[in-house]
């Protein structure tokens, strides 16, 4: 990391060296256009890369950011005040960037319902009727022929030419890097690359994915209409033909190309793919073939981009068997709400998953919940912890109806869940799915810049973090992407995720499936600390010595339904669980 | 000679090595456990052998072939049939269609009556099978999902399957069917490898087992010797009187946890 904050000060220093060696405006030329193509694919990765939302309608973002600033700048030049500041010049500079950016909101929507190559499709759908208002509507947009004689940049009497503007666009370009930097190394940025693997499971710790997802379109949009505004000042021209489908296109590329989801990878590939074409003059009329053959093969050698390669996570998982019998902190006191289940019901289609469920879990209490596969536990999971609307029936937390409204709105009511099918953040550590569950309560989320309490703030979140891993047993694995963990190590990650986000029911959706018996009794350990620290625990467990041995009251389902509700011996003893349920071995006598 | 026969296998994730040189071979016929704790390098080892982590070192031969360089389908089709983690089945498809990809390499040659045959050996193992045919398989209860999963690997006609946990998130009743159709799988004469965390069901069924401890094999023997062993009792089965072999036991149990 400390090599490449060399390289990468190296690297700036040759660049503002650079144009002292080389005689003439074409290469400074070609380094601003490299710089804002390397803005907006900065924007582009931190949307397409980090945050896993595809766009193909960049291009028309930049375009929205190009011509606001055109027009306006073209209407306030006349103005004298404006002619002698170069005022009008920035304004449009905010006016373009902040247009855009309202058109990623717009742009956001429909990927709150769609993803993928949907996605892509609504972008491209996008990025054509921009295109096409800007041919079409000529009286504002000069149509076809664009808009000619946009104002150079300028501050006070001073104009900005090529040999200078490159200056102004590389120092801008290493603020977007710098800005990206922070974005992705905070408690946001987190979130955003979770997005990117889980969003269920990042609105399961309290975030609130909707908004989260428009704010990164924003965000993105913003880097796109910013690099626009600059092609602008530097073009004096622009027309429809700039902001093209293929633009869009050699966006995406130059993410793909230098490594998405990297911080250095956007502008590795816009330099890459700006420059090598006219590095091929030479190849004349098979240039184009040559250009396109290279960017094949490039991305079939190296599946994730130039940088890509460079960062292949060093990050090692540690050796060694998981933590047995280690000591495990205490968790810190909760206060532990009531659940109650009054005649909750729940449809699918025809399918009745539960009917009148009903049943009370006593705050401070572990209640298991048990039920042959298929008996509507994870289906109640859902309900409680809003994943799902129930279809009569209400959910009552410390007495009062709980009307949750979303997965988000629980976890920040106390109401946190683990996952029956785990929902992990791919090849984030375990230490950052911990981090994420903290930004629930933390409240550093959405600042970007590094004041000092927001670096205090990390580190009180570093020791919580920290404390909670050590809990589970997991303190060995903490750099580990949690694909690289064993499948029990998964879920026990699944309930320091959870833990984080200090709840006052938890829900563990069979925490112990995988889990040896050894391992079984630390998590049973566990699980008894956090009702001595007051917390309500409803357990999903098919392993019946565990529920036994630590459950303080059981509910059977059955088909749906409850089938017995109460103390362990008791259900243990009941023909109908025996029959439904625990068949003979698991019986008491 | 034996059907598998891995030597001084050592595999690794990146720079972080995984299993470090184990050895063990598998006769035909035999049903083998291997017990171990999470991150020790179990299913590592399963991938490995099924020909999806290829290893950094070491030599598995299957049936007198070298298969350690070989890609997955080639080893499915030498009759090494891995049953994965998680059932990994095809959720969207019906019960049938996940069989017919099972016996593709049957299926694809036109022997629809050797698949028919097969099909029967299922129904009789998993009776219930018959009746879920047409659904799609991600709408069945877990113990069936597991029994497709079974039923799958069993129907490309294996030499050999490799079954790593099956028993996960399974409930009381199914995980002892799954565990039933093991044994008469056994007393069929099918030559088994699993992966099993619940290890007093695994050593009920298998005649020999192995516990991986951090990527090497600390202990190896009969079922009964590595069910008698200390450190096995201690991490794996809890203390004796709390296990029952199927058998309703009359007094109060004592529990491990």
């Amino acid at each position: 990391m400390k090599a490449r904050g060399w390289l990468v000060g190296l690297a700036l220093a040759a660049l503002v060296l650079l144009p002292l060696f080389v005689q003439g405006t074409y290469y400074r030329f070609l380094g601003i256009v490299v710089f804002i193509y390397g803005i907006v694919a900065v924007g582009l990765n931190i949307l397409a890369g980090y945050a896993g939302q595809l766009s193909l309608g960049h291009a028309a973002l930049m375009a929205m950011g190009a011509y606001t600033t055109a027009i306006l700048t073209k209407a306030l030049a006349p103005v004298a005040f404006f002619a002698v500041t170069g005022l009008h010049i920035w304004l449009g500079v905010i006016a373009g960037t902040a247009a855009a950016a309202a058109f990623g909101a717009l742009l956001a929507f429909p990927a709150l319902r769609v993803r993928g190559p949907y996605l892509a499709m609504v972008t491209i759908a996008f990025g054509w009727v921009i295109f096409k208002v800007l041919q079409e509507w000529v009286s504002v947009t000069g149509g076809d022929l664009g808009l000619a004689a946009i104002p150079k940049a300028q501050i006070g009497p001073y104009i900005f030419d090529t040999q200078n503007f490159y200056y102004v666009v590389l120092a801008l370009f290493a603020v977007a890097l710098l800005l990206q930097q922070r974005l992705v190394g905070s408690q946001i940025g987190l979130a955003i690359r979770a997005m990117k693997h889980s969003e269920i499971a990042v609105s399961s710790v309290g975030i609130n994915v909707h908004r989260l997802k428009v704010l990164v379109f924003v965000i993105s949009a913003a880097f796109a209409g910013f690099g626009g505004t600059l092609f602008a000042h530097q073009q004096n021209y622009i027309s429809p033909d700039n902001f093209q489908f293929f633009s869009s296109v050699f966006f995406l590329l130059a993410v793909l190309f230098g490594g998405a989801g990297t911080l250095l990878g956007p502008a590795i590939g816009a330099a890459v793919l700006t420059l090598l074409p006219e590095m091929l003059h030479d190849f004349e009329k098979f240039r184009l073939i040559v250009y396109g053959g290279f960017i094949l093969v490039t991305l079939y050698f190296l599946p994730n981009g130039v940088m890509g390669l460079l960062e292949r996570r060093g990050a090692a998982p540690a050796g060694g068997r998981s933590a047995r019998h280690g000591v495990q902190p205490d968790f810190a006191a909760t206060a532990g709400a009531s659940l109650e289940l009054d005649n909750v019901s729940k449809n699918f289609g025809g399918l009745q998953a539960l009917r009148d469920v009903s049943f009370r879990v006593a705050p401070g209490s572990i209640h298991a919940l048990i039920g042959p596969n298929g008996a509507g536990k994870t289906t109640l999971i859902n309900v409680i912890a809003g994943f799902y609307r129930t279809d009569g029936g209400a959910v009552l937390i410390n007495g009062q109806a709980a009307n949750i409204s979303s997965m988000h709105d629980a976890a920040r009511r106390g109401v946190v869940r683990t996952f029956q099918t785990m929902k992990l953040f791919g090849d984030m550590t375990v230490l950052e799915h911990v981090l994420i569950g903290l930004a629930c309560h933390s409240g550093a989320g959405f600042r970007l810049l590094g004041r000092v309490r927001a670096r205090e703030q990390a580190a009180r979140n570093l020791a919580a973090a920290r404390e909670l891993i050590a809990l589970v047993g997991l303190s060995r694995f903490e750099q580990t992407p949690s694909s690289a963990l064993a499948y029990g190590h998964r879920r026990l990650l699944e309930i320091a995720r959870a833990l984080a986000v200090q709840p006052k029911v938890l829900l563990l959706d069979e925490p112990a499936a995988g889990l040896i018996t050894e391992e079984i009794a630390s998590l049973a350990e566990i699980i008894r600390k956090l009702r001595a620290a007051g917390m309500t625990v409803l357990l999903i467990e098919h392993h019946i010595d565990l529920v036994v041995s630590i459950s303080d009251r059981v509910t059977v389902l059955d088909y749906g339904a409850v089938i017995a509700d109460g103390p362990p011996a008791a259900v243990q003893r009941d023909e109908r669980v025996i029959a439904a349920y625990l068949g003979p071995a698991h019986a008491l006598a | 000679m034996p059907l598998l026969e891995v030597s001084d296998l050592h595999i690794a994730y990146g720079a972080l090595e995984v299993v470090k040189g184990v050895s063990f071979a598998i006769e035909p016929g035999e049903i083998v456990l291997m017990l171990g704790s999470n991150g020790a390098g179990k299913t590592t080892t399963m991938r490995s052998l099924a020909g999806l982590l290829p290893p950094a070192r070491g030599r598995i031969a299957f049936a007198g072939v070298d298969t350690s360089r070989s890609p997955p389908h080639a080893i499915a089709n030498l009759g090494l049939a891995l049953v994965p983690e998680g059932r990994q089945l095809f959720p969207e498809h019906t019960v049938q269609e996940n069989l017919e990809l099972g016996a593709y390499r049957h299926l694809r040659r036109g022997r629809r009556a050797e698949f028919a045959r097969s099909l029967e050996e299922v129904y009789e193992l998993f009776p219930r099978m018959r009746e879920r045919l047409g659904q799609p398989a991600g709408l069945l209860s877990g113990g069936e999902q597991q029994m497709v999963a079974i039923s799958r690997a069993l129907v490309s006609r294996p030499q050999m399957l490799l079954i790593d946990e099956p028993s996960l998130g399974l409930a009381p009743i199914p995980l002892r069917s799954i565990f039933d159709a093991l044994l008469a799988l056994k007393a069929g004469g099918l030559t088994v490898l699993i992966v099993e965390q619940m290890a007093w069901l695994g050593l009920e069924v298998c005649d020999r087992a192995y516990v991986l401890d951090n990527g090497t094999i600390t202990l190896s023997g009969s079922a009964a010797e590595v069910a008698a062993d200390p450190r096995v009792v201690e991490a794996y089965l809890g203390r004796p009187a709390d296990r029952r072999r199927g058998a309703t036991s009359d007094a109060p149990k004592q529990f491990g946890y």
